[in-house]
């Protein structure tokens, strides 16, 4: 299936297939582009790769077949130093947040900042702000570890929000929120995306996304589904039972060779939101 | 520049609040390193200073069976110096050895009255050169010596020579023990203090990965933290030994084996070279475990 919207694309999926060793198909065959800009909810059942989509995005995971590009640039040819410096323009919140737990709130938000050298108090005035939108200003010197589930859940989003990356990838970021503070998550997201943030947001939480004018997706055992097409899936069917179906798949490509590519890397250039110039699918390198 | 310095500085103070246990028993163990090592360096350095002060006044003096003719003397000096590293050749005969001794004797120069002035014997007074000072060339002169037509006897103080010999020489094999000991526990328990805080900090470290830090950022202040262990380490080692050194000579001050030694202590220039050292050794064991064990 093949989601396409035209122009300029910040994420490109490319028949993308990923399995988990030693069969479990996560992904399979999947299409899409994100627009700059845009802010995409995908939606799915626990298991259908919603999480590993994300993981493909920011290169912590790399497909078994077919190709990810972030704004142009294949992911799989990208050298160490050049996912470094992407990683710095993609805040990613996880599902299982990644805090420290025996740092404070402000501490574990301020990292983000500080692996790119920003003034303290560019930082404190910044984690200030964010601890205010999400409702957590209260808790700016707790320990993380010492924080709820959903403060926590909270801290690991404005950690992912802290550099106004200008792609924010944020796995279930809602999962142990209440009412009040989905809506604060909301308005955090939109504030980004006023900004120029391309936002892509993994959840099964419909209160974030209905009504709204944004894209949803709905993946479905690894399968991206159109919502015209989505009927015509047994989605009651259950998901593992998919997953562990062995498949026979192509040997993926040699794509560590970097030398042989002949592409620039090391820096991409994410900053659409302040460069216009940057095209999508450009080689060009960001100062 | 200034902010990218200070935020390394700020994760190596992290670092060493984190691991403060480990960081201290570190620095102990580098500070006893360096005392230990340089201590013996010291005496060391002290002890070549004196053997080069007793070089200068070292002689082998040749005793004769019979006084040697005038025509004689200018062939036993030429085969003196046929050795080499000779300065300076003195021909002492009965009647000079005697003015000598009595001179010596002073006020009881009486005792010599019944034996007359030619009781002693003629000798040939051998000055070698600085650059004989190694004993086993002294000896080996020696025997050269008692080759000459007319040697009865050589003397040189050989025993004691020989003592000092031995003690300088055990004293180096300390010094190379205690040097080798300081390399060893300097690059290793610096490159193992370094391994603890990279397991310690592992799940930080992962996240700094995830988060785009780039690599200067994670192992800057970790190198850092082996510069500041050789620095701090090496800088109370020198000061524990210098407080030692100033409670020695106040010690034993006065007419003793330390006025006749005339203990030293090491130049700015020694002191310097010897934190460098430590501190690049300390940085070598940071480099080495960064390298090793941290993956990112």
């Amino acid at each position: 299936m093949i989601t396409e919207t035209p122009g300029r694309s910040v994420v490109e999926f490319i028949k993308v297939t990923k399995v988990y060793p030693p069969d479990v198909v996560a992904l399979q065959e999947v299409s899409l582009s994100i627009m700059r800009g845009e802010m995409l909810f995908l939606t799915g059942r626990s298991g259908a790769g919603k999480t590993t989509m994300l993981k493909l995005m920011c290169n912590i995971e790399a497909p078994t077949n077919g190709v990810v590009e972030v704004v142009g640039r294949n992911l799989s040819r990208v050298r160490p130093a050049g996912i470094q410096k992407m990683r710095q323009k993609i805040g990613v919140a996880y599902q299982d947040f990644r805090l420290l737990p025996k740092r404070t709130t402000l501490e574990n938000i301020a990292m983000a900042m500080e692996v790119t050298y920003q003034s303290r108090q560019t930082i404190r005035h910044r984690v200030e702000e964010l601890l205010e939108i999400l409702g957590i200003a209260d808790k700016r010197d707790r320990l993380a570890g010492k924080l709820s589930r959903g403060e926590q859940q909270r801290v690991a989003l404005a950690r992912a929000a802290a550099n106004r990356p200008p792609l924010l990838l944020a796995d279930e970021p809602t999962g142990n929120l209440d009412a009040k503070a989905t809506e604060q998550v909301a308005t955090l997201f939109n504030t980004l995306n006023a900004e120029g943030s391309t936002i892509v947001v993994a959840t099964h939480d419909e209160s974030l996304y209905r009504g709204t004018n944004h894209r949803v997706l709905r993946l479905v055992h690894g399968t991206l589904i159109e919502p015209a097409a989505e009927k015509l899936v047994d989605e009651t069917a259950p998901a593992l039972a998919y997953e562990v179906m062995p498949v026979t798949l192509p040997e993926p490509e040699e794509t560590d060779d970097i030398e042989l590519a002949g592409e620039p890397d090391e820096v991409f250039d994410l900053d659409f939101a302040l460069d216009d110039t940057a095209a999508a699918g450009s080689e060009e390198e960001a100062p | 520049m200034k902010k990218v310095a200070a935020m390394i500085l700020r994760q190596a103070g992290r670092n060493y609040r984190q691991t403060w246990g480990t960081q201290l028993m570190t620095l102990m163990t580098v500070v006893l390193s360096v005392l230990l090592f340089s201590f013996f360096f010291l005496v060391y350095m002290n002890m070549l200073r004196a053997s080069d002060r007793l070089g200068n006044d070292i002689r082998l003096i040749v005793y004769l069976n019979s006084e040697p003719v005038p025509e004689l003397r200018p062939q036993l000096e030429r085969k003196i110096r046929e050795f080499g590293e000779v300065e300076k050749i003195v021909f002492v005969s009965r009647q000079q050895a005697y003015q000598r001794l009595s001179k010596q004797l002073g006020n009881d120069r009486d005792v010599l009255a019944d034996l007359g002035s030619d009781f002693l014997p003629p000798s040939i007074e051998v000055f070698p050169q600085k650059t004989l000072n190694n004993l086993t060339r002294i000896e080996e002169f020696a025997r050269y010596l008692r080759t000459l037509p007319g040697a009865a006897k050589v003397q040189y103080g050989n025993a004691w020579l020989q003592r000092f010999s031995y003690f300088t020489n055990l004293l180096q094999l300390i010094v190379l023990m205690s040097g080798t000991l300081l390399i060893l526990s300097m690059t290793f328990i610096v490159s193992y203090t370094i391994r603890l805080t990279v397991i310690a900090r592992q799940e930080e470290l992962e996240i700094l990965r995830l988060l785009g830090a780039s690599s200067f950022y994670v192992r800057g202040p970790l190198l850092i933290e082996g510069i500041l262990q050789g620095l701090f380490g090496s800088g109370l080692g020198m000061t524990a030994l210098y407080l030692l050194y100033q409670s020695i000579v106040q010690k034993f001050s006065g007419p003793g084996i330390l006025s006749l030694f005339e203990f030293h202590f090491f130049s700015p220039m020694m002191v310097a070279i010897i934190i460098g050292v430590s501190v690049l050794l300390c940085t070598g064991g940071a480099i080495f475990s960064i390298r090793k064990f941290l993956r990112i």
